[in-house]
């Protein structure tokens, strides 16, 4: 199991968003995780990347736990995401915003930087190539000097997709990533997902509304509402279980 | 060390040397000279904090007055007196040094907070610094520190303030300066990428301060004479001023801002008292055409290092600017 979510609670002064869930995670799965506005999605992204400190219980990643690190710690550890309201780095360019992600992996001290010494100058070089190359996949490459918030929507997704990976993750989690699109990039979504997961071996999970997406992609959907886990099981079982229909469409329908 | 860099920077050191050992230029203006040039080192520096990183510091001139009182407590008490010339050098260094140590200790408040509540820090910060050397009669408290002999000159100005572009260009064209640009722009989103942004924090504060000290240490031993009052908040406030007439986020609009001012102050000296009102209205008129500065966030071709060339043979130019 790549990450283990055990009894995990959370509550914002009095209000509890999260209680008591419990997610396993295997290697290579993409998991999807729904639920109505409200239910603890963005949270529990908090809580694994460390944003918030959760108020009890554990998230374990390859059983190292990662409750009680700090946010860049974590991301070291392999875990990246991206966010429901897309945070680049406006005023930097495209090529900026994805060489910061390499931060947690550049090598050189203060001393090879402020002397900008040939090991430095090597690791620069590297930092470059590697960014291009997340660039050039995600067809980026012809925005490289612009700076980020200048992109068109679509392509700001896809620089902070492309900023996640360059950060080497295992576990990938994408909030929202389908949010603003139109059912043909919807589309390119579904078919890019599964190749980048392929080709990075990733370990998704998916917080979306997009329902067709879900349940093509995810082989496995968690369901919250109001912080609590209602349903879990293949799209085809979530999709007709009453407590979601419930949940979504209201009781008696 | 990048090579486009060296040369020149070896024959501005050699002309400045030939200009100090020779008097090739009148005392006033090598005076001058030096003065825009702890101006290039102070502003230089406080725009990492200030521009790159998106704080408002206005404590440097506490950072300075550290570096000038320890380099004249070495000089002046510490070293003995047939060998303070030669270890002048050291004394700037160490001055730095020790500045840096407390510049450390004051980024500390910065992990937890920022903006304005990190700009009271800073206010405080000033504020202890002058009133503890005020109050410290074994440095002479609010009379001054007297006896500093003149060591400071052109060449080693020169390559002070060299050494802070230099150090500070490499800096920000760098992992940890991206992570400052990061800081800057979203913390939470840089944490999420990976910046330790204490660590980066650290560094900043710490480089800024070093540099501060040095230009503490060589005023002192250009005036000859060193009291708190001169660094208190009109000091640094000065400082702010180089700053943002120039640029914020732009070493380049540092080395013009700290240049315009030092030189126009002294053009305008004829006017008297009037400089110091016909100066602030300047300034109101340049932040009204040219909000952003005179540089504002872009920056010299030349200081943009093009170590960027790719193995695959492109070659890419760092580019959180648009060349001048």
């Amino acid at each position: 199991m790549l990450l283990v979510i055990d009894n995990l609670s959370h509550s914002f002064g009095g209000l509890a968003a999260l209680t008591n869930i419990s997610i396993v995670v295997p290697e290579h799965q993409l998991l999807g995780i729904i639920g109505p506005n409200g239910s603890g999605k963005t949270t529990l992204f908090n809580l694994i990347t460390g944003m918030y400190r959760a108020s009890s219980g554990s998230i374990r990643l390859k059983g190292q736990e990662l409750v009680g690190r700090a946010p860049a710690a974590i991301t070291r550890m392999a875990v990246a995401r991206t966010f429901q309201n897309i945070r680049l780095f406006k005023t930097l360019s495209v090529l900026d915003n994805v060489r910061i992600a390499r931060y947690g992996k550049a090598a050189c001290g203060p001393f090879d930087t402020l002397f900008r010494t040939g090991r430095f100058l090597k690791e620069e070089g590297l930092i470059i190539d590697q960014a291009m190359e997340l660039l050039t996949l995600f067809e980026l490459d012809r925005y490289v000097e612009a700076p980020a918030g200048s992109l068109p929507y679509g392509q700001q997704r896809q620089l902070e997709f492309a900023r996640a990976l360059a950060t080497d993750p295992v576990l990938l989690l994408l909030d929202e990533p389908a949010a603003g699109m139109n059912p043909y990039e919807v589309g390119k979504l579904n078919e890019q997902l599964q190749w980048v997961a392929k080709r990075f071996a990733l370990t998704i999970i998916l917080i979306e509304h997009h329902m067709g997406l879900v349940m093509e992609v995810c082989q496995r959907v968690v369901v919250l509402d109001f912080g609590v886990v209602i349903a879990e099981g293949t799209p085809e079982e979530v999709r007709n279980d009453p407590r979601v229909i419930d949940v979504y469409l209201g009781k008696g329908s | 060390m990048s090579k486009g860099f060296f040369l020149p920077l070896v024959s501005v050191l050699l002309v400045s040397h030939l200009i100090t050992a020779y008097g090739l230029l009148d005392s006033y203006v090598q005076l001058v000279l030096m003065y825009v040039g702890i101006n290039i080192i102070l502003s230089v520096s406080l725009n990492l904090i200030n521009g790159y990183m998106g704080e408002f510091s206005v404590g440097h001139a506490g950072f300075m007055a550290i570096g000038a009182y320890t380099s004249a407590i070495l000089t002046v008490r510490m070293f003995p007196d047939a060998l303070a010339p030669w270890l002048f050098p050291i004394a700037v260094v160490a001055a730095g040094v020790v500045t840096a140590i407390v510049g450390a200790l004051l980024a500390i408040p910065s992990f937890k907070t920022r903006g304005d509540y990190l700009a009271i820090v800073t206010l405080a910060f000033g504020m202890i610094v002058k009133s503890v050397l005020e109050n410290m009669d074994s440095l002479g408290a609010a009379r001054g520190f007297l006896g500093i002999s003149k060591y400071t000159n052109l060449t080693w100005v020169v390559f002070w303030a060299m050494a802070a572009v230099w150090m500070v260009r490499n800096f920000i064209y760098s992992s940890f300066g991206r992570g400052v640009l990061s800081v800057r722009e979203d913390e939470i989103a840089a944490s999420a990428a990976g910046v330790n942004t204490r660590q980066v924090k650290l560094f900043a504060f710490t480089l800024s301060s070093f540099f501060a000290g040095v230009a503490g240490a060589l005023y002192a031993h250009l005036l000859m004479f060193i009291n708190p009052k001169m660094f208190d908040l009109t000091k640094s406030t000065e400082m702010l001023i180089m700053v943002y007439l120039g640029g914020i986020g732009s070493i380049g609009g540092s080395i013009v801002g700290a240049m315009i001012y030092t030189v126009l102050l002294e053009l305008l000296r004829p006017l008297g008292i009037w400089r110091m009102v016909l100066m602030p209205i300047m300034l109101v008129l340049l932040m009204i055409l040219r909000p952003r500065g005179i540089m504002g966030l872009s920056e010299f071709r030349w200081l943009i290092p093009s170590v960027g060339v790719s193995s695959k043979g492109a070659k890419i130019v760092q580019d959180d600017a648009v060349g001048d």
